[in-house]
C-alpha cells in the first residue's frame, strides 16, 4: 500500500505546488530553548552498565554534530541501592562494572554542570523461557538443466533446517519481544562475513493457531512500512501462553555446473570449505524500549510524508531530558555447519 | 386562602384569554413584486398588538391575531416596507408583493425584527444578503459564499484561500451545508480555493453557529442553510459573466407564466483550455512531452417550481458539479543503436457532488404548513492513473525487451437517500411550532484501490491487488419538535428537542438533544439572549490536515469510533441603532466529545484501510467572545467582526493519548480574528467594496531540537539504525506568522439602451502583497565559498505563500 500512497502523494503534491507563488526564509520568532540532556542506554545482563550522554541541538543554523557531555556524574542504582558511579570515557560514553541481573530495577541519575538533574529508570526483563520444540535437518541433492543453454546441468547439495522454538510467555505481565536471525561465515575461526536473515513475523508466527485463527492476526500490519520494527511484538493477545516460532532455513552446501559432462567454473562454487553459523535470537525488551523503538520508527516514516503526516513525539523515559533507558535479555539458538558454496554476498 | 384567589383567577384568565378572545389567522406568501421570488425570513408585524412573525423557508407566513383593527407591516431587508391596515373579522389570506428599493437611502427596514435580530429568539445566527456576498472582493474575482461566511465572527478559514469553515472551535466536517435543504458533502473546488456555491443561483443564506433550532441536527458546529432562487415567474431574465478563470451563465423565467418557473445556472473554468497551447509548447521535445494536461471544474444548478394550486407547490432542485485533473504524456530516449525506451503516463481524476430534491409544499390549513421532501445527495471521487514503460532493440521490431506497467484506480464516495416531512404550525400568536421527521439511508463507499504492476524483467515485482473497505450502509432517523413561545412582550423562548438514531453494522446509537433559546427584550432596540444546544454527529470526515483534497473520505461512526457530541452555551446582547446598524456581542462555551485527531505519524491519503487505528478519540473545549456590527441597508453596507477565542483538545483516554495526554491547542485555534468588510455605492454607476482581515497565525507542530538516537540490538541491519530523532515538545507548539490581507473591488455599471445592466468589476486580492504563510518548513540551505570551494549547510525556516497580489477583472451583463 505504500506504493499506492506514493501514487496519490505525487500528483497531489505537484497540483498543490502549482499554487505556491513564492517561498522565503523567515525569522524564527519563538524562544530558542536550551539544549536538553540526551541519555541513550540499552542495558542487558550480558554487558556492564554503559550509557551515552550528549546534548540536543537546535535545528536551525549550521549543522553540527551532537555535543557529548563528558563531565557528568552518573550514578547507577539497582533495586534502590547505589551500585556505582560510571567512569567517564570518550565522546560522552560512560561505563561501569556492574552487570545487571534479570529482574533488576535499574535507576540512573545524571548530574552535569549547566543542566538540571536527570533521572530515569527501567527494569531488566527476565530471560525468555525458550525451548527447542522441533529441529530437523535434511540434505538434498538436486539436478537442474538450464533451458537456455544446451547440455548444461547444475548439481546442488542443499541443507534445509526446519526449527520450531517455543516461548512461554509470563502470565499477567506486559511483555515485549523481538526476533532476529543472523548468518556468519568464518574460515578457521576467522569471521569472513555476516548477514542478517530476513524474517517476516507473519511467517515465523504462522503456527500459533487457535479455533479463531492465528492469534497474532491483525498485529502484523503493513510490514513494508516498518523495516526497523517489524520484528517486534507484544504479548497482548497471548498473555501467559506458549508462542511457537517456526524457521525454515535453506542453504546450498555444494554446487557444480557441467557442460557436456565437463565441470565448469560458474563463479558460485568454491572448493574452500567455510563454517556457516546461524544465530537466532528471541529477546525480551522492556516496555520503555518497545515504545521508544515503535515511536522512533513512526517518526522517521512520518518525515517521509512531509506535510501529509502528523509529526511524532518519540517516546522518552528520561526525566528532565530526552532519550531512552531501556533493557533487553536474549535467548540465542545456534546452528553450525560446513559449506563449500559461496553465495553472491560472499566477499570474493 | 383569601390571598390566593386573585392570583388563581389571574392565571386562569391568562391561559383562557387566547382561547376566549375571537381570533383569526392571516396567512400567505411574501414575494418580490418584479420576479415573484418568495422572500425568506421577511417579517410580518402588527404594530397594534406588537406581535409578529417571519416567513419560513418557502416565503409562507401565518399570524393569528385577535379580531379588530390590525396594522400589518411587511418588511424585508433591501425592500420597501408595505403597510396593510384593515379590520380583521375572518381568516384572511394575504399574499404580499414587496418592491425592491432602488433608492436605498429611503429604506426604512431594519434588521432588528428578523428572527436573528434584536426581536427574534434566535441567537448565534447571521443572515448575509446574497447581493452583499456578491460585492465582497475575492480571489480572482470569483465571488464566493463560503469566503464571505469566513469573514463573520466565530468563523475561521483553514489555510490561505481555502473554503473550509471552522466554526467556534469546531472542525471542517462539523458543518451541515444545506443546499435547498439537502446536505452537500464536499463544498470545495480547486483544493478548497473556491466553493461549489455559484452565487448567481442563490437567494438566501443563513449561518447558525450555535443555539441551533431543533429542526437541525447531524453536525456539531454549524448549519449553513443555503436556498436557491425559484426563478422569475413573469419574464425570462439572465446574467452572463466572464472572469479570469471562469464564465457563468444564469437564466430564469416562467415556463408557464406565474405557475411554473425555472432557474438554471452554469459555471465552468477554462484555464485548462487557455493553458493547453502553452503546456504543449513548453513540454514538447523531440522525444515526446505532455500531450494533454489540465484542470477544470464546473457547476450546474437547476431548479423548477410548479404551482399546483393555491395550496400546493412542487419544487425540483438539482446540483451537479465536478472537478477534473487530466494528464497524458509520453517520453522516449534512444541509447545509440542498441536500445530505445518509451514511457507513457496517463492520469484522469474527477470528483464532485450531485444532489436532487423533490419537494412538495402544502398549506393544510391557514395554521398548518407542510413540506415533504425526497432527496438524493452523492459525493464521489474517481481516479485512474497508469504508467507504461518499455525498452526494445531497434533491430527487433517485434516484442519489447522489457515492459513495465503500473495501473492504479481509486474510487470513493458517500451517498444518501432521504425522505422527510416538516410542519409549521401556528396555533396562536404566542406559539410558532415546528415539527417533523426524517429518514436517511446512507451508503458509505470509503475507498477501493486497485493496483496492478507488471514487470517483465522482474517477475517477482508483479502485483495485482485490490484493497480498501467494503461499502457500509447506515440508517439515520430523526424527529424534532420546537416551539417559539412569546411570553408577554419582553420574553420569548424557543424550546425544542431533536431525537436521532443511527443504525450501522448491527449496532445502534440513540441521542436526545435538547435545545433552548431565550430572548429578553429590554427596549425596542435592545435585547439579551441565551441559548443552549446539544448536538450529535454520526459521521466523520477523514482528511488531510493542511488542505482540502478530493481524497477526503466520509466514514460512519462504528462500534469503535463513537458519534461526536457537543454541548454549547451562549449568551449575548443585541442592539439595533435605528437607521445606522445592528450590533451584537456574544460569548460561547462549547464542549465536544469523541472528536477525532490523527495519531502521531498517521498519514491519510485517501485510503481508509485500518482508519480506526490511525485516529484517536478525545475531547475539545472551545470558548470565545464575538462582536459584530452589521449594516445591511443604505448606500454603505458591510460589517465589522471581531472574535477572541480559544480552542483546545484533550486526548487522554488510555490507548488514545496524544501529546502525552496533555491539553493542546487545536490546529485552527486563533486568539484574534478581525474582519472589516464594506461596500459603498457612490451612484447608480459605481460602487466600491473592500475587506480587510486579520487573524492570529495557525498552530503547527514543529520539532526545534534534534538529538542522537540509540542504536538498538533489535535492528536487523546496521543501516536501520537512525542517527537522530527530532524532538517534538508538544502538538501544535508553534504559531505561523499572523495573517492579514486587504482586498479591493470596484464595479462600474451601465444600463444599455435595451435596459440591460452591464458591469465591469475590477478587483485586487491582497492589495499590499502581504506574503501570508501557507506552509512553514525547515530547509537545508547550502552555500559554497567561492575561494575555498567549501560547502556549508545550515537549516533555515522557510515559508511558502500561495497568493501574492492578484488583480482580476470580470464582465457581467444582466438581461
Amino acid at each position: 500500500m505504500k506504493r499506492a500512497y506514493q501514487s496519490f502523494t505525487l500528483p497531489l503534491f505537484i497540483f498543490a505546488s502549482c499554487f505556491i507563488s513564492c517561498e522565503k526564509e523567515i525569522e524564527f520568532k519563538g524562544k530558542i530553548t536550551d539544549p536538553l540532556v540526551v541519555v541513550n542506554a540499552l542495558l542487558t545482563p550480558d554487558s556492564v552498565v554503559s550509557l551515552h550522554l550528549s546534548q540536543s541541538r537546535f535545528v536551525l543554523g549550521e549543522i553540527a554534530s551532537f555535543n557529548p557531555i563528558s563531565n557528568a556524574i552518573v550514578s547507577v542504582f539497582a533495586n534502590d541501592d547505589l551500585k556505582e558511579q560510571l567512569s567517564r570515557g570518550e565522546n560522552g560514553l560512560y561505563r561501569g562494572t556492574y552487570l545487571p541481573m534479570p529482574g533488576d530495577h535499574i535507576k540512573i541519575e545524571v548530574v552535569a554542570e549547566g543542566f538540571s538533574r536527570v533521572t530515569s529508570q527501567t527494569r531488566i526483563p527476565k530471560k525468555p523461557r525458550v525451548v527447542v520444540n522441533d529441529s530437523t535437518v535434511t540434505v538434498q541433492e538436486e539436478e537442474y538443466s538450464n533451458p537456455y543453454q544446451a547440455n548444461t546441468v547444475t548439481k546442488t547439495t542443499s541443507r534445509n533446517m526446519r526449527l520450531q522454538l517455543r516461548l512461554t510467555d509470563a502470565a499477567h505481565e506486559e511483555n515485549y519481544y523481538f526476533i532476529k536471525a543472523s548468518q556468519y561465515f568464518s574460515d578457521n575461526g576467522t569471521l569472513i562475513t555476516e548477514r542478517k536473515v530476513g524474517l517476516k513475523l507473519s511467517e515465523v508466527l504462522k503456527n500459533n493457531i487457535t479455533d479463531t485463527g492465528n492469534i497474532f492476526e491483525g498485529i502484523f500490519g503493513d510490514e513494508e512500512e516498518s523495516d526497523r520494527t517489524d520484528n517486534l511484538f507484544s504479548d497482548l493477545f497471548v498473555d501467559g501462553k506458549d508462542i511457537l516460532f517456526d524457521f525454515s532455513l535453506s542453504d546450498i552446501l555444494e554446487s557444480a555446473t557441467y557442460v557436456n559432462g565437463e565441470e565448469i567454473n560458474d563463479g558460485n562454487s568454491s572448493r574452500e570449505e567455510v563454517t556457516v553459523e546461524y544465530i537466532i535470537e528471541i529477546g525480551e525488551i522492556s516496555k520503555d524500549m518497545y515504545h521508544y523503538l515503535i515511536s522512533g520508527n513512526k517518526a522517521l516514516n512520518a518525515e517521509d510524508y512531509g506535510p501529509f503526516a502528523e509529526p511524532v513525539q518519540v517516546y522518552s523515559n528520561i526525566d528532565n531530558g530526552v532519550g531512552i533507558l531501556g533493557a533487553y535479555t536474549t535467548y540465542r539458538f545456534s546452528s553450525r555447519f560446513k559449506s563449500n558454496y559461496l553465495p553472491y554476498y560472499f566477499p570474493h | 386562602m383569601r390571598k390566593q384567589t386573585p392570583l388563581y383567577l389571574m392565571l386562569l384568565y391568562m391561559i383562557a384569554h387566547p382561547v376566549l378572545a375571537q381570533r383569526y389567522t392571516i396567512s400567505g406568501y411574501v414575494t418580490d413584486r418584479v420576479n415573484g421570488e418568495t422572500l425568506i425570513s421577511a417579517t410580518v408585524f402588527d404594530s397594534n398588538s406588537a406581535k409578529g412573525t417571519a416567513t419560513n423557508s418557502f416565503g409562507y407566513y401565518s399570524l393569528t391575531l385577535p379580531a379588530g383593527d390590525v396594522t400589518l407591516e411587511y418588511s424585508y431587508i433591501g425592500y420597501r416596507a408595505s403597510k396593510q391596515e384593515f379590520h380583521l373579522q375572518r381568516d384572511t389570506v394575504l399574499n404580499i408583493q414587496l418592491d425592491l428599493d432602488n433608492m436605498l437611502e429611503e429604506v426604512t427596514v431594519i434588521g432588528n425584527r428578523s428572527e436573528t435580530g434584536v426581536r427574534g429568539s434566535q441567537m448565534s445566527a447571521v443572515e448575509v444578503p446574497i447581493e452583499q456576498i456578491k460585492n465582497i472582493p475575492t480571489l480572482l474575482g470569483e465571488n464566493d459564499l463560503i469566503k464571505a461566511l469566513q469573514l463573520l465572527p466565530g468563523v475561521q478559514s483553514g489555510t490561505e484561500g481555502s473554503a473550509g469553515l471552522y466554526v467556534r472551535g469546531g472542525g471542517p466536517d462539523e458543518n451541515l451545508l444545506l443546499l435547498d435543504g439537502v446536505p452537500l458533502y464536499n463544498v470545495n473546488h480547486m483544493l478548497g480555493f473556491f466553493s461549489v456555491f455559484n452565487s448567481d443561483a442563490l437567494k438566501n443564506v443563513t449561518l447558525y453557529k450555535g443555539s441551533f433550532p431543533a429542526r437541525f441536527g447531524g453536525r456539531l458546529s454549524s448549519v449553513v442553510d443555503v436556498r436557491m432562487k425559484d426563478g422569475d415567474d413573469k419574464k425570462i431574465r439572465g446574467t452572463a459573466s466572464i472572469g479570469l478563470i471562469s464564465s457563468k451563465l444564469q437564466l430564469e423565467g416562467p415556463i408557464i407564466k406565474e405557475k411554473t418557473t425555472f432557474n438554471l445556472s452554469l459555471r465552468r473554468t477554462y484555464i485548462d483550455v487557455l493553458a493547453q497551447p502553452i503546456i504543449k509548447m513548453a513540454q514538447d521535445n523531440e522525444n515526446g512531452g505532455v500531450n494533454r494536461a489540465g484542470y477544470f471544474f464546473y457547476d450546474i444548478n437547476a431548479k423548477f417550481t410548479h404551482k399546483l394550486s393555491d395550496k400546493d407547490k412542487l419544487y425540483l432542485s438539482t446540483y451537479f458539479g465536478d472537478d477534473a485533473i487530466y494528464l497524458k504524456a509520453q517520453d522516449g530516449h534512444s541509447y545509440g543503436d542498441n536500445l530505445e525506451s518509451r514511457d507513457h503516463t496517463k492520469l484522469d481524476w474527477d470528483w464532485g457532488n450531485a444532489i436532487a430534491a423533490l419537494r412538495w409544499n402544502r398549506i393544510l390549513n391557514n395554521k398548518l404548513f407542510m413540506n415533504t421532501t425526497a432527496s438524493f445527495t452523492r459525493y464521489r471521487s474517481a481516479l485512474g492513473s497508469g504508467h507504461e514503460s518499455e525498452t526494445r532493440h531497434p533491430s527487433n521490431s517485434g516484442q519489447p525487451q522489457t515492459k513495465e506497467e503500473t495501473r492504479l484506480t481509486y474510487n470513493s464516495g458517500i451517498q444518501d437517500w432521504t425522505l422527510k416531512t416538516d410542519f409549521d404550525f401556528t396555533p396562536n400568536v404566542n406559539h410558532d411550532i415546528k415539527f417533523g421527521a426524517s429518514y436517511t439511508y446512507h451508503t458509505f463507499a470509503p475507498d477501493v484501490v486497485s493496483l496492478k504492476v507488471m514487470d517483465t524483467s522482474q517477475t517477482e515485482q508483479n502485483i495485482d491487488t485490490v484493497a480498501g473497505s467494503p461499502k457500509i450502509y447506515g440508517h439515520e432517523t430523526a424527529a424534532y419538535l420546537e416551539d417559539n413561545i412569546s411570553l408577554g412582550k419582553m420574553l420569548k423562548v424557543n424550546l425544542g428537542a431533536h431525537f436521532s438514531s443511527f443504525h450501522v453494522q448491527n449496532g445502534s446509537y440513540f441521542s436526545l438533544q435538547p435545545r433552548a433559546g431565550l430572548r429578553l427584550l429590554l427596549t425596542d432596540n435592545l435585547s439579551l439572549k441565551a441559548g443552549y444546544a446539544s448536538m450529535s454527529q454520526y459521521i466523520h470526515m477523514l482528511s488531510n490536515n493542511t488542505i482540502s483534497l478530493p481524497t477526503d473520505l466520509w466514514v460512519p461512526a462504528t462500534s469503535k469510533i463513537k458519534p461526536m457530541k457537543s454541548h454549547q452555551y451562549a449568551l449575548g446582547a443585541f442592539y439595533s441603532l435605528p437607521h445606522v446598524a445592528d450590533f451584537s456581542v456574544e460569548g460561547y462555551y462549547k464542549t465536544m466529545d469523541n472528536l477525532l485527531e490523527y495519531k502521531d505519524g498517521a498519514s491519510f491519503m485517501g485510503v481508509s484501510t485500518n482508519w480506526e487505528e490511525k485516529v484517536s478519540m478525545g475531547r475539545g473545549i472551545a470558548y470565545g467572545v464575538e462582536f459584530l456590527a452589521q449594516r445591511s441597508f443604505g448606500n454603505t453596507t458591510g460589517w465589522i467582526g471581531y472574535t477572541w477565542s480559544k480552542s483546545d483538545r484533550l486526548f487522554d483516554r488510555p490507548g488514545n493519548t496524544i501529546n502525552n495526554g496533555k491539553r493542546f491547542p487545536a490546529k485552527y485555534d486563533r486568539r484574534h480574528d478581525i474582519s472589516i468588510t464594506g461596500t459603498h455605492k457612490f451612484s447608480e454607476k459605481i460602487d466600491l467594496s473592500a475587506s480587510w482581515v486579520f487573524s492570529t497565525g495557525n498552530a503547527a507542530t514543529f520539532a526545534f531540537h534534534e538529538y542522537a538516537a540509540a542504536d538498538s540490538p533489535t535492528y536487523r541491519h546496521q543501516s536501520y539504525s537512525p542517527a537522530a530523532y527530532s524532538y517534538v515538545e508538544a502538538r501544535n507548539n508553534f504559531r505561523y506568522n499572523n495573517y492579514h490581507r486587504l482586498d479591493l473591488g470596484v464595479n462600474f455599471h451601465k444600463k444599455t439602451k435595451r435596459g440591460n445592466l452591464r458591469t465591469w468589476n475590477v478587483s485586487i486580492y491582497n492589495v499590499y502583497n502581504r506574503l501570508n504563510p501557507f506552509y512553514v518548513y525547515v530547509w537545508d540551505e547550502t552555500s559554497v565559498n567561492q575561494e575555498t570551494d567549501e560547502r556549508k549547510t545550515k537549516k533555515v525556516l522557510r515559508q511558502a505563500t500561495l497568493f501574492p497580489i492578484i488583480p482580476s477583472v470580470s464582465y457581467t451583463i444582466k438581461f
